[in-house]
């Protein structure tokens, strides 16, 4: 893929570059805000990632522009800012992500990933999920391995559907805060990976063949193992 | 203390006021005197020039109607030979020789004194006795046919007396006025300046470092007291926090510095010894961890600092406390259960209210976390339950707070390891407390018997 990075710390930017490269992305990488917009403009990129705080043109003033002007390119905006609030304007500024600085480069690529292929099973009037031996009738909200009915508890199909529509790509643990309870924050003790164990018991466990694996340092992984 | 000096006092409030007001309260004199004059010496004065008129008027009818022996007559009938009369009386030819009256001759009159109606005023020497007095006389001059001119006069010293004594008692209570005005004025900016020094010399010494210093109440709650006590309980507030950024200073160097110095270990150690594949990734796995907890602790205070600068903004939305919570418990859920504690709700009390979703639940998922840290492992019971207010409490059965650590425990980093032991960054119920003031609401830390009972209270929903 070709991926656009404006930051204007250069050895941050290099960081990102060499680590994206290493991932077979290939790079252009621009230090202020009017060369990242001009580069924007004038190049099709599959992904644009954007410092907020930029000289010349600020990274949200990009975006708008880049919207303005029409452009469709999914933009992850990297932020050292926090808040609520900036997360809110990042995404109302017409971005598509917001990632908090520092952050794990997993949670970027995973992030990255999401962004950049569509969801699975997007296509309204679909009815079933489907990732190897699993299935998730979402009509009666039901799951089932190899044809045997798992018990799931609301929250837990909730889980399973965001994993099977993410179905072999990392899913980190703020993405799932962030898609499946929708809260922004990290809680401190590590839920998440509670929620992970009890579900990983119901679909996994009994059978030879695991499907939900934990990707150390990231989060976790849905894939089917054949 | 600075030496009040007529410049400054001049420049007081208080003085610049008393000089207003002596100038008006002598407007206002001036305007009353004005009337009182009009009303009196005005009055007396058109009498006297209307009786004068009427007299000339008469006169020179009696001159019309029975020639020059009649008025000569009438003349003399009215003066007598009685110099000392009030009344004067002078007819004369047109050459100025006199013909009859009380007045031994024509006045002298300076030039330009008469007025055009005829009016003239001179002085005229009486004997009253052995004394002899000038005394004011004001007088109408007549032109009547043939030459003769008549002159009908009365003595207006005693109202010129008057006029002069009504004057000098003016200008007497004039200057009194003024000066006793401007005397209050400048004692009492002497005294506000010597009450605003006072304020102003705290705050002087204040900002030079001396932090306790707090400015003098009199105790008479007057205005002064007030500013006073506000200025002091802006002091108040400055100190608690500045003794807030103190302590926080330390604690962030304390617990940051912690898992940074753990960091710069495990680094160097993996760079000097000649570690496998397999140990090297997990002295930078220990040491990545270390990290993320040094930003989790940075985030946590940049949450909390956030929150306590923060205001009503664009991402107020109506919100349910019980639904927050209801949320919130589900995601503990799995947790409690590990942990053999018995997570109960009662969220049947809707508790409507404002405020940012995120930050509410992270308070909410603050307290729960909380609660089910210090409950005990296999016995515990934690509830949670919404009230009227609204409001949201969470209840344990753990070791609780002793009531007097209870306020301290929302500052910041402050964590009662020796009862509580627990992990944590210290900041769960600052981060609290600093959102439910952002909110206008409060949290409240009780007894619950045993253990922690915190219930937070929100403004009800407009």
């Amino acid at each position: 893929m070709r991926l656009l990075i404006v930051e204007d710390d250069v050895e941050t930017a290099r960081y990102l570059a060499s680590g994206l490269r290493e991932e077979g992305h290939g790079c252009d990488v621009f230090h202020t805000g009017t060369e990242g917009l001009s580069a924007a403009l004038g190049t099709e990129y599959d992904l644009i990632i954007i410092d907020r705080m930029l000289p010349e043109l600020d990274g949200l003033s990009v975006v708008r522009t880049l919207r303005a002007e029409g452009h469709k390119t999914p933009v992850l905006v990297l932020s050292a800012l926090a808040q609520v609030d900036d997360r809110v304007k990042g995404l109302r500024a017409g971005s598509d992500d917001y990632l908090t600085k520092p952050f794990a480069f997993s949670e970027l690529l995973a992030r990255i990933d999401a962004l950049t292929r569509r969801v699975g099973g997007g296509e309204a009037g679909e009815t079933q999920l489907v990732v190897g031996p699993l299935q998730l009738d979402l009509l009666t909200r039901t799951a089932t391995r190899s044809g045997q009915e798992i018990p799931l508890l609301p929250r837990e199909f909730r889980i399973l559907e965001y994993f099977m529509r993410r179905a072999g790509r990392v899913v980190t643990r703020t993405m799932l805060l962030e898609g499946v309870w929708d809260y922004n924050f990290d809680p401190q003790t590590n839920v998440i990976d509670v929620h992970i164990s009890r579900l990983r018991q119901k679909i996994d466990k009994g059978f030879d063949v695991p499907l939900l694996h934990t990707v150390r340092g990231a989060g976790y992984i849905l894939k089917d193992g054949a | 203390m600075r030496r009040a000096g007529i410049g400054a006092v001049w420049r007081t409030t208080a003085v610049r006021l008393a000089a207003l007001f002596t100038l008006l309260f002598s407007l206002l004199l001036g305007a009353g005197l004005t009337a009182v004059y009009i009303g009196t010496i005005g009055v007396v004065d058109r009498q006297t020039d209307a009786t004068l008129d009427a007299e000339v008027r008469a006169l020179s009818e009696r001159f019309a109607s029975g020639g020059l022996s009649q008025l000569v007559r009438a003349i003399e009938d009215r003066s007598g030979r009685d110099a000392l009369a009030d009344n004067v009386y002078l007819l004369v030819t047109g050459s100025r020789r006199r013909i009859a009256g009380n007045l031994s001759g024509w006045p002298v009159v300076e030039p330009g004194a008469a007025s055009p109606e005829g009016w003239i005023s001179f002085p005229v020497s009486k004997r009253d006795g052995a004394e002899v007095k000038d005394r004011q006389v004001r007088a109408l001059v007549f032109d009547l046919p043939q030459g003769y001119r008549l002159l009908v006069g009365r003595d207006s010293e005693d109202q010129l007396e008057f006029r002069r004594r009504f004057f000098s008692v003016v200008i007497w209570v004039a200057l009194g006025t003024v000066a006793l005005g401007l005397v209050s004025g400048l004692f009492l900016g002497r005294r506000v300046l010597a009450r605003v020094e006072r304020v102003a010399e705290a705050g002087e010494r204040i900002a030079a470092g001396n932090l306790d210093r707090r400015v003098p109440v009199s105790g008479r709650g007057d205005e002064f007291d007030r500013l006073a006590d506000a200025v002091n309980a802006m002091l108040d507030r400055i100190e608690a926090l500045m003794q807030g950024t103190r302590v926080a200073t330390d604690s962030i160097s304390h617990d940051v510095r912690r898992p940074l110095t753990r960091v710069r270990a495990e680094l160097e150690l993996a760079l000097r010894r000649d570690l496998d594949g397999e140990q090297a990734q997990a002295a930078m796995g220990r040491a990545l961890g270390e990290l993320d907890r040094a930003v989790g602790i940075l985030n946590a205070l940049l949450n909390i600092a956030r929150a306590e600068a923060g205001v009503a903004g664009s991402a107020w939305a109506d919100v349910d406390l019980a639904q927050i919570a209801g949320d919130a418990a589900e995601l503990y859920q799995p947790i409690a259960e590990e942990r053999g504690v018995t997570l109960t709700l009662d969220l049947a009390t809707p508790a409507q209210t404002r405020g940012e979703v995120q930050l509410l639940a992270q308070a909410v998922a603050n307290l729960i976390d909380n609660a089910l840290k210090y409950a005990p492992a296999g016995t515990g019971a934690v509830t949670i339950a919404t009230g009227p207010g609204p409001s949201l409490t969470v209840s344990d059965n753990g070791p609780g707070i002793p009531p007097e650590a209870r306020d301290t425990v929302t500052e910041r980093f402050v964590r009662l390891d020796a009862a509580r032991g627990g992990e944590g960054s210290g900041l769960g119920l600052s981060l609290v407390r600093a959102v439910l003031r952002m909110h206008g609401g409060t949290l409240t830390l009780e007894d619950a018997q045993p253990g922690l009972r915190a219930t937070i209270t929100l403004p009800p929903h407009p």
